[in-house]
């Protein structure tokens, strides 16, 4: 099991890109992480919308309220520019932190 | 169908009496959890057991309002401040009741004679006596008081300004309705009892009993009412 706090650091790098990757709401969000970590990162709901209104406080993403066709109504969350920004340095930032356990461990470094 | 509404209705009514999170912040999670419903139920579980399964995924209520709690610890403690001088307004129409209750009810019987206890002790019992009452009446009552209170909570949430402003004017106004019922009261009992006309019910001792109640509660009533603003002002920084 991952360490709490390692979840708790990785989620906003983690929200950052998968809003990247286009608009998306909090219950997808959770089955999205948990799909690509192959069901080793487990959100819960009160770990994730602090940090989807504190990034949204910050200006990274921006969100908005939209009906689905069965009338369900859903708050959308999408990236800002400066959002953008952001993941870069934190792209940037966790390929040192991966690079140099990866040279620890005799694995050939990665570039973004 | 019917039975998963009514299920999410109570879930929602606890983060409301709760009033940790605000309506949007629970909107969002209700969404969440009939996103929730919906998947599980995709899977071959009943509405209920899904919704059983979803629920307790959400982990309990405080979990997730600390969780809420540590993103804004400001706005918990608005709130918090906000409750208590709700409580200190309370209490002062408490006192003002209980003026009235002292200086013409047992003031009345005195004075009327009928009795013949001394004024002394009845100054030393009259605390007793009515905080004896109002024990009693809390007691007797405590369920029916719980409810107005949660109620009043979650209408803080649905619609603030105007249910805020009603209690301030109900702060403001309830200590001088009190004072003019005690006063002309007064000056009924005492034409009653003896015919004289000692108080006189004249416009300037109407004034001078609305403004000090005014300047009593009018403090407080603001205070209250900017820290509401506040809070609903944060709020809607998430929700815009």
């Amino acid at each position: 099991m991952i360490a709490k706090d390692l979840i708790a650091a990785s989620s906003r790098p983690l929200v950052l890109s998968v809003l990247s990757q286009g608009e998306s709401y909090g219950y997808a969000l959770i089955q999205r992480v948990r799909e690509l970590s192959k069901e080793r990162i487990e959100w819960t709901e009160g770990m994730l919308y602090p940090v989807l209104h504190r990034l949204e406080k910050e200006g990274l993403i921006e969100s908005e309220w939209k009906t689905s066709d069965a009338g369900r109504r859903r708050k959308y969350y999408r990236i800002s520019a400066e959002g953008g920004v952001a993941l870069r340095q934190e792209k940037d930032n966790w390929i040192a932190v991966h690079n140099t356990l990866g040279g620890l461990w005799g694995m050939k470094p990665c570039k973004i | 169908m019917q039975n998963l509404e009514n299920e999410i209705q109570q879930w929602r009514e606890r983060y409301r009496v709760n009033g940790q999170l605000s309506e949007a912040e629970i909107e969002e999670l209700e969404s969440h959890l009939r996103d929730a419903v919906e998947d599980l139920s995709g899977r071959g579980l009943s509405e209920e057991e899904a919704f059983l399964v979803a629920r307790r995924r959400f982990g309990s209520d405080e979990s997730v309002a600390t969780e809420f709690e540590k993103m804004d610890p400001m706005r918990v403690w608005i709130q918090r401040t906000k409750w208590m001088l709700v409580g200190t307004l309370a209490l002062q129409v408490l006192l003002v009741i209980r003026t009235f209750f002292v200086s013409h009810l047992f003031g009345a019987f005195a004075r009327g004679g009928t009795p013949a206890v001394p004024d002394l002790a009845m100054a030393f019992l009259e605390p007793f006596i009515f905080t004896g009452i109002v024990i009693f009446v809390v007691y007797r009552c405590w369920g029916r008081i719980v409810t107005i209170l949660e109620r009043f909570s979650g209408w803080c949430g649905r619609c603030p300004k105007a249910v805020v402003l009603a209690a301030v004017m109900f702060g403001c106004f309830a200590p001088i309705v009190f004072l003019m019922v005690s006063l002309s009261l007064s000056v009924g009992i005492q034409r009653l009892f003896d015919g004289s006309d000692a108080v006189r019910f004249d416009w300037r001792n109407l004034i001078s009993s609305m403004v000090w109640p005014l300047s009593l509660y009018g403090p407080i009533g603001l205070v209250i009412l900017a820290l509401h603003r506040w809070e609903n002002r944060r709020e809607t920084i998430s929700d815009l």
